[in-house]
């Protein structure tokens, strides 16, 4: 069942035009930009979509469309059955959302006055909202900060009661834009086994990250989004499939090893010095195996590594390619 | 105190490249916002029309009451007013540093190859003079329009020294702002130590009321104190009630403020650097 | 009937958020000291030199200066109230631009009640409110009036109607910082105005700034026309239904400042900010 539904999503901007400052005062000029020019999405029950780009490709702004904080200029969205920019308030019940950069809480409020508060602003019944809490709590580790002003929690526990705080009222579906930035690892990790138990209790997650670890380890699905449009949709290995073909054999030989070296299949081949080379070659053509058996074979090996590439890799030469496209990174807003 | 004793590092180029750079962030840092500037050139002028008003009422009320005539005491209002909006002592350096020291950025300003009272000095240079340009010079030329006489200066003298014994009023704030300012870095209260300086200008500079009307005793005791300096003392010489000799000690006066301010910002800031406490991380 | 229950709901909420506000205030310690002290010292400061010049100006328009003290007064005391509940609406760009308007629209109630409810600014009840009161009693005595009942009863009316009066004006002007990113030099630029009304009776500037403050921008119902309706003036008035004119005046403000904050809470969704 599709909890996110997303069809031909449109969002511009108007941004005054830059001038020279005291002429601003002046003048009038703003044009439009468009942050998302006509994406589709679909995430299920169960299921945790990462949604991936560079700095400014549009992430933020589709989320805040289907949080119902800003109306679509164009498309047609549904989140848990629900048009947001027309139900808001009803919406409101239905979802979870984290904004990794800023807090839900109250600053001066200890986390568990906090979670009082959240239980009246969504009338959970008092005895559900003492089971979904006790849970929470084991789940993310909070009993150690609860009577503590949330302005003294250090950011990973403040983090974790954000994450707790998006979930006391049971959405259906859970909005994390950078849940785990600036954490670190074994928060992280803390996170990341959140979030899978929470997809196991059937929630539907869309989840912005600039951390390919989160990415990795949790999504079952993955969207690229560049300057507004959706560039990729498909699994992580798929992804390294199109993006990442390539895997590489790093070879040592136990003795100088002049003149060229000869293996068949090899996309490229480098040499770094007369007693090492890297081999490169496509998964989908030839397996590490055979190279490996081919190297050894044929020359005098001291020592051999194979590395696959990682989702990182694709980011990096995607994201890359991308900044070369477009003349350099434009500035990003959160 | 590490810093040489001038205000901007050596070198005369470098100093002209950051006295622009700084008018520049000054002219940027105010016109970012087509709709503040404008709604801040509209108070301006509000307020002036109020100070104007007020004083053309009480001159209205007993003219008998005035050591100076109808036209210098509206005179008198109306470049208060002016100078308290180019001359803004709730905006500066103690709110600066309060900010900083809040969001926990002020470890950035330290780094800087420049001190921070230095730093602060320029930075506050720069959003004054875009004040003064953007907002003192077209509200006050429209007095002048509008007002004629009763805006003006008693003559070309008054104005120019007027306009001297005001860049040392400039100076004289900064430094009582700064000393604010560290006062606040010890207490971590703007909100109530602003208060206080509010009221002490407003009660001993003469800005809104001038020194003549206070009781004696409040008199002698503004008298012997910096503020009087700060905003009684040029607009005294712009409306030619001080003149000649008078004036010209009045001016000596502010520079030994001056000096003795300057000393104090010295002390002050070798005193507080050493316990800048940063708060958050 | 729903209507009633989501009133009722609404008003449950605020109560629990006020609450919480209560507890998370800190109104003792050096910090409140530090910040009543200066309060009242700025006010004490204010009102001696405008009594400096009442004194040496008997009669200014008209008006004694324990009238003028009492206008003084009341303003403030309307202000203390205005701020005690409404302080942060000052802060709706803020709000706007660090995205906690954002995490108040992706909650189920209305983000007008999370905002107004979002803090409580209990130290202004012994500051402005407190000194402002303290002066009304002072100069009530100093005039003379006696508290008959229907004083107290105006005097009530007068204060809740220039809180509505003053809340309504600050959200109507700091919202529009849904157009124009900043509001807060909107609000400074009405403080000008508010300064010359609490200082001054509004004669003294002429009556077209009586009008002006009557029918323009309705800052006269804060203190200016209470007051003469306190003092038995009221047939110097206008009209004289005018001084007892202000919570009718101040609801109607109050409901502009709410039409222009949908207003820009509905351009803030089509566009962003
Ligand atoms: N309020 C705004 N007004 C004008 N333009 C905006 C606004 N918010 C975002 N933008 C622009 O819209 C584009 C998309 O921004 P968005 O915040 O959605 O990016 P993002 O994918 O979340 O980036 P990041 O990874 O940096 O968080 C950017 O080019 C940005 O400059
Ligand atoms: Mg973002």
């Amino acid at each position: 069942m599709a909890l996110i539904e997303v069809d031909g999503l449109v969002k511009h901007y108007r941004v005054r035009k830059p001038g020279r400052s005291v002429r601003r005062l002046f003048t009038r000029h703003s044009e439009l930009k468009e942050a998302v020019r006509g994406i589709d999405l679909r995430v299920d029950a169960g299921e945790v979509v990462g949604y991936l780009g560079p700095n400014g490709a549009g992430k933020s702004t589709t989320i805040k469309c289907l949080c119902g904080i800003m109306a679509p200029d164009a498309g047609r969205i549904r989140v848990a059955g629900l048009d947001p920019s027309r139900r808001r308030l009803e919406l409101a019940r239905r979802i979870g959302v984290v904004f990794g950069q800023k807090t839900a809480l109250w600053w001066d409020l200890p986390v568990t006055e906090s979670f009082e508060l959240l239980r009246a602003i969504y009338d959970v019944p008092r005895e559900r909202h003492r089971r979904r809490l006790d849970e929470l709590t084991a789940l993310l580790g909070l009993d150690e900060f609860a009577h503590v002003p949330v302005r003294q929690l250090s950011l990973g526990q403040r983090v974790r009661s954000d994450l707790a705080a998006a979930l006391l009222h049971d959405p259906q579906v859970l909005f994390l834009d950078e849940p785990t930035i600036g954490l670190d690892a074994a928060a992280k990790s803390g996170v990341r086994r959140f979030v899978r138990e929470i997809r196991a209790r059937g929630v539907a997650v869309l989840l912005t990250t600039h951390d390919l670890g989160d990415i990795e380890e949790l999504c079952d699905r993955i969207v690229i989004l560049d300057r507004g449009s959706v560039l990729f949709e498909g699994s992580v290995d798929e992804a390294l499939g199109r993006y990442a073909p390539h895997s590489r054999v790093i070879v040592e030989f136990s003795r100088d090893v002049q003149g060229t070296i000869e293996v068949p299949f090899a996309d490229s081949l480098h040499r770094r010095d007369d007693r090492q080379a890297e081999i490169v070659f496509k998964r989908a053509e030839e397996t590490a195996a055979a190279v490996t058996r081919h190297l050894l074979d044929a020359y005098p090996v001291r020592d051999l590594r194979i590395t696959e590439p990682s989702i990182e890799d694709v980011v990096k030469s995607l994201y890359e390619e991308l900044g070369d496209r477009a003349g350099g990174a434009e500035p990003a807003r959160g | 105190m590490a810093d040489a004793p001038t205000l901007l590092p050596a070198g005369t180029a470098r100093r002209w490249d950051l006295a622009r750079a700084f008018l520049r962030y000054g002219l940027a840092n105010r016109t970012t916002y087509r709709a503040v500037y404008w709604a801040q050139l509209v108070n301006a002028v509000v307020k002036v029309a109020a100070i104007a008003l007020v004083w053309r009422a009480f001159h209205a009320v007993d003219p008998g009451q005035f050591p100076v005539g109808g036209d210098a005491m509206i005179a008198y209002g109306v470049v208060a007013a002016l100078g308290s909006v180019v001359l803004d002592w709730w905006s500066g350096p103690h709110h600066y540093l309060a900010r900083r020291i809040r969001l926990g950025t002020i470890t950035g300003d330290l780094l800087r190859p420049m001190s921070l009272p230095r730093q602060l000095f320029a930075i506050h240079a720069g959003e004054t003079c875009s004040a003064l340009l953007l907002l003192g010079v077209p509200v006050y030329l429209g007095a002048l329009a509008l007002l004629g006489r009763e805006a003006a200066p008693a003559g070309p003298a008054a104005g120019l020294l007027a306009l001297l014994s005001f860049a040392l009023s400039f100076a004289l704030l900064f430094c009582c702002s700064f000393l604010v300012g560290m006062i606040v870095l010890k207490t971590l209260n703007l909100l109530g130590v602003m208060h206080v300086y509010h009221g002490v200008i407003t009660l001993l500079s003469g800005f809104w009321i001038p020194l003549w009307f206070y009781p004696e005793p409040l008199r002698r005791i503004a008298e012997l104190l910096p503020f009087q300096s700060i905003f009684f003392t040029p607009l005294t010489i712009y409306i030619g009630h001080r003149r000649g000799a008078d004036a010209a000690v009045a001016i000596l006066q502010q520079a030994v403020w001056l000096c003795i301010l300057l000393v104090a910002v010295h002390l002050a800031w070798r005193f507080m650097r050493r316990r800048l406490v940063v708060q958050g991380g | 009937m729903t209507a009633i229950t989501a009133a009722r709901r609404n008003a449950r909420l605020y109560l629990r958020f006020l609450g919480a506000g209560f507890r998370s205030q800190t109104i003792y310690g050096f910090d409140s000291a530090l910040l009543l002290f200066a309060v009242v010292f700025l006010n004490v400061v204010d009102l001696s030199l405008l009594a400096v010049m009442l004194t040496r100006f008997e009669a200014l328009g008209g008006w004694t200066m324990w009238e003028v003290v009492l206008l003084y007064c009341m303003f403030l005391a309307v202000l203390g109230l205005q701020y005690l509940f409404t302080l942060h609406l000052n802060r709706i760009d803020e709000f706007i631009q660090d995205g906690t308007l954002d995490q108040m629209l992706v909650r189920p109630v209305s983000p007008l009640l999370q905002l107004v409810a979002r803090e409580f600014h209990l130290r202004n009840l012994f500051h402005h409110f407190g000194t402002g009161i303290v002066g009304v009693l002072i100069a009530m005595a100093g005039l003379g009036l006696a508290w008959t009942p229907e004083r107290v009863a105006i005097l009530a009316a007068s204060l809740v109607g220039g809180t509505l009066l003053l809340t309504g004006m600050v959200l109507a002007l700091a919202s529009l910082a849904f157009w124009t990113v900043r509001s807060q030099v909107f609000l400074f630029g009405t403080a000008e105005i508010q300064e010359a009304v609490q200082h001054y009776p509004a004669t003294v500037f002429g009556q077209w700034f009586v009008r002006a403050m009557t029918f323009l921008l309705p800052l006269a119902f804060v203190n200016y026309y209470p007051v003469m309706a306190l003092t038995g003036r009221a047939d110097e008035a206008m009209h004289p239904l005018l001084p007892y004119a202000s919570p009718l005046v101040g609801s109607a403000v109050l409901a502009v400042g709410v039409v222009v904050w949908r207003a820009g809470l509905r351009r803030y969704e089509s566009t962003g900010n």
